[in-house]
């Protein structure tokens, strides 16, 4: 155990990376096993490390050489790749941890509030509560924003305006908007109302854009 | 109900719609109306307040949109229409609130005493001239209907039961010659209420103080308030006077705002717009027209010259020469006269004219100078007259609408405008001409009391449906009648007839001017042919179409028009004695 290389006592935590960098922009399934592997190993080489060194310091403190031979000693050297080992592990799990909390954020934001089955399975326990925790803080700025609540998600660049002057070009009847509203749309009418709700309607062209200049 | 002032319409009007999720909006189709619904649109963009927006020309189409609408929406606004007639015949439900903002005066006591449906805007100053009757006056309070049973006591001896029946009996006598009292008393009342209509404040000047008070006002809405106060006068429908009082009360804090006098106030820069209250000639787009043809269709010079006549050209040369301009100057568009002889002539023409006439007028960097005057009128002929047979009302509302914009947005020389202004020289010149074949061929009937003028359909009647230019086609036959210097023609009101085509043939539109010695007389110019025509009308049972939202103008059946025309005779002639 202790002879091994840097490489080979990092490899488990590698994997993961590798594991990352094969689903580009997605999240794979967490791999709790290893991470609790990488865990233990950091634990093992800790512990090698602090026995050496213990062991160091009883020498020392029974023999007379001085304090600097102890930077001489091999073990010594070893203490040191050890600890540097300690830290690529940290490394490679924290950076994993990371990754796949920010491509978590991304695909929130892509999807809107509703994530894929396959990705929610992905995740670990800790991800799915930093997730709702997330989403709870969107919510609550969103509501703070304005007298009603902006929904960020519908843009992501600012639009110049959040309602549009649209002309109805038939009889169309009722039609509702998001918030709930009826609006009767007859021939020739013309109408300020909120971007979104108006999509399907213009490729439909049941509407059109009224050309105005406020 | 009535919102009282500034203050209020902010609080019991504005706040109310913003937070509400959606809005409807009827606009009349004139001038003043679009440039109020332009300002209060730009207020409602700036607040994202979400809204629908309905051109409507007529009452009945606004009662079946208000009826369609108002299951959805919970607040409504009328602009311009709407103040004249009682909404209780509309079945509104229990919610909905309906906003009316009007310059048409009076309000019906219906709207006004309504308890919350209705409210319409006004302010305080004014109320207190409309001398609004009490509201016990007009409507019987449930109260007054005493209850008919009343307890019989136990029966005593017959004569005390003879004797309470006898008070009875005496008591509801009382009661009912009292109640036929209040009858009469209400009649008395309400004819003295309705008798005259008349305009105000118009509702882009309201709007813009409502715009101003919330902080969402700029040059661009000051100037769509200058319009719509212009269009008020270009219309006829208000008097110089009251177009002078309206400027220094109500324009004055904009004026001072939006165009200060010293150099250092002003923001320089090309596509600010900078607006000037200055004084001007009441010649009709003489800027963009020679002043030869301007002088040939405005009222002042053609009755002063009578160009109807066959010496009217030369007299009107005459009238040139001692002015001292030169035919060829007059003859050439105006704007390229040198600027030196331009003021020259300005100041000679303002001496002779001697109107007081100050208008608004705004420009943008070194473009071209813009007369709010022209360009409400402009705006009037595009927005009111069916010119286009394909063309629906809404279509003229959004192309209005398109040239407000583009004015605004900077471009003073956008093709439209430009279309507009050449379209109101042609319509103008159509209505000269109508004007000069009436005079000179003496189709001004004389009616006992009343001068009438049953126009001939000729191809140039198309544009006598619109309002503006019904209006100012009257107000020059009545001027070019009474120059003949017969004092008698200034004393006697003056009714027009115009027969229309398609879509309503076979209706005749009737309007009717007050004397000409009043016009000139009065500063407020207030009329009674509405009620003399509603009147009229329930008199002899004939059938008039009251569609239209000046009730100043109705529609009559072709056949029944002489009987019409013969009941005024003796409804006005009754009302004199």
């Amino acid at each position: 155990m202790t002879s091994t290389t840097k490489s080979n006592v990092a490899n488990d935590a590698m994997s993961l990376i590798n594991d990352l960098i094969l689903y580009q922009d997605s999240i794979p399934p967490y791999k709790d096993e290893v991470v609790k592997k990488c865990a233990k190993q950091i634990e093992e080489l800790y512990q090698a490390n602090y026995d050496d060194i213990l062991a160091m310091r009883s020498k020392l403190d029974s023999s007379s050489s001085s304090a600097s031979s102890i930077h001489d000693d091999p073990k010594m050297q070893l203490c040191r790749a050890r600890q540097n080992c300690i830290e690529h592990i940290k490394r490679l799990c924290l950076t994993y941890l990371t990754v796949r909390l920010d491509r978590l954020k991304s695909l929130r934001w892509k999807h809107g509030g509703l994530l894929p089955f396959k990705i929610k399975n992905n995740l670990s326990p800790s991800e799915t509560e930093w997730l709702n925790g997330y989403s709870r803080m969107l919510a609550e700025f969103q509501q703070s924003i304005g007298d009603n609540g902006v929904n960020l998600f519908g843009h992501i660049h600012p639009p110049k305006s959040l309602h549009i002057h649209v002309r109805a070009l038939s009889d169309y009847g009722e039609f509702e908007l998001s918030d709930g509203t009826t609006i009767i749309l007859k021939k020739n009418s013309l109408h300020y109302i909120p971007r979104e709700d108006c999509d399907t309607l213009l490729k439909q062209g049941i509407l059109e854009f009224a050309n105005l200049g406020c | 109900m009535l919102i009282r002032d500034l203050h209020n319409f902010r609080h019991h009007f504005y706040e109310l719609v913003k937070r509400e999720k959606h809005t409807t909006i009827f606009v009349n189709l004139d001038v003043d109306a679009l440039c109020a619904c332009y300002i209060l649109m730009h207020a409602f963009n700036c607040d994202n307040v979400s809204y629908t927006v309905n051109p409507i020309d007529s009452w009945t189409s606004l009662q079946n949109s208000l009826l369609e609408y108002c299951a959805h929406s919970s607040y409504i606004i009328l602009i311009n229409c709407g103040a004249y007639r009682s909404f209780l015949s509309i079945d509104l439900p229990e919610n909905v609130t309906v906003f009316v903002i009007d310059s048409q005066r009076p309000f019906h006591l219906d709207n006004v005493f309504n308890r919350d449906a209705i409210q319409l805007l006004a302010y305080s100053s004014e109320i207190e001239s409309w001398k609004l009757p009490k509201v016990e006056d007009v409507y019987a309070s449930d109260t007054d209907e005493s209850d008919e049973d009343e307890e019989d006591d136990d029966e005593e001896d017959p004569m005390r039961e003879r004797a309470r029946i006898a008070d009875r009996i005496a008591e509801r006598a009382l009661r009912r010659q009292k109640k036929a009292q209040w009858k009469r008393n209400r009649a008395n009342v309400l004819w003295e209420y309705y008798m005259k209509t008349w305009y105000s404040t118009p509702v882009s000047v309201m709007v813009l103080e409502l715009a101003h008070e919330l902080n969402k006002c700029d040059a661009g809405m000051m100037w769509c308030a200058a319009v719509g106060l212009s269009s008020q006068l270009a219309d006829k429908l208000i008097s110089m006077e009251s177009y002078n009082k309206v400027c220094v009360d109500r324009m004055r804090p904009f004026i001072r705002k939006y165009s200060p006098r010293n150099q250092q106030a002003q923001c320089k820069g090309d596509d600010v717009m900078k607006i000037s209250f200055e004084s001007d000639l009441l010649l009709p787009v003489y800027t963009h027209w020679t002043l030869y043809d301007s002088m040939t269709n405005d009222v002042h010079f053609s009755c002063q010259s009578k160009l109807w006549t066959q010496k009217g050209n030369s007299g009107l040369r005459h009238i040139i020469a001692t002015l001292g301009l030169t035919l060829n100057e007059c003859r050439q568009s105006y704007s390229i006269m040198p600027i030196d002889r331009r003021k020259e002539v300005f100041k000679i023409l303002e001496k002779h004219l001697n109107s007081n006439f100050a208008t608004f007028s705004s420009h943008f960097g070194y473009a071209k100078q813009f007369n709010a005057f022209d360009f409400a009128r402009a705006l009037s002929l595009r927005l009111e007259c069916r010119l286009d047979a394909k063309e629906t009302f809404y279509d003229r509302f959004m192309a209005s609408r398109f040239i407000l914009d583009k004015f605004l947005a900077g471009e003073c020389a956008h093709e439209t405008l430009n279309n507009a202004i050449q379209n109101y020289k042609v319509g103008l010149k159509a209505i000269t001409s109508m004007v000069f074949t009436a005079v000179s061929q003496s189709h001004v009937i004389n009616c006992s009391t009343y001068f009438l003028l049953v126009v001939h359909a000729t191809s140039d009647s198309i544009y006598l449906t619109s309002r503006h230019c019904l209006f100012s086609f009257a107000h020059f036959i009545q001027r070019a009648f009474a120059s003949a210097r017969n004092a008698r023609r200034m004393e006697k009101p003056l009714v027009v007839a115009v027969p229309l085509g398609e879509p309503d043939a076979g209706w005749f539109w009737v309007t009717g001017l007050m004397p000409l010695a009043e016009y000139i007389k009065e500063t407020e110019w207030k009329s009674i042919f509405a009620r003399a025509f509603e009147h009229v009308a329930e008199r002899s049972n004939i059938m008039i179409k009251r569609d239209s939202f000046d009730p100043n103008i109705i529609m009559v059946k072709s056949e029944e028009r002489t009987k019409f025309f013969n009941n005024l005779d003796a409804i006005l002639e009754a009302s004199e004695n």
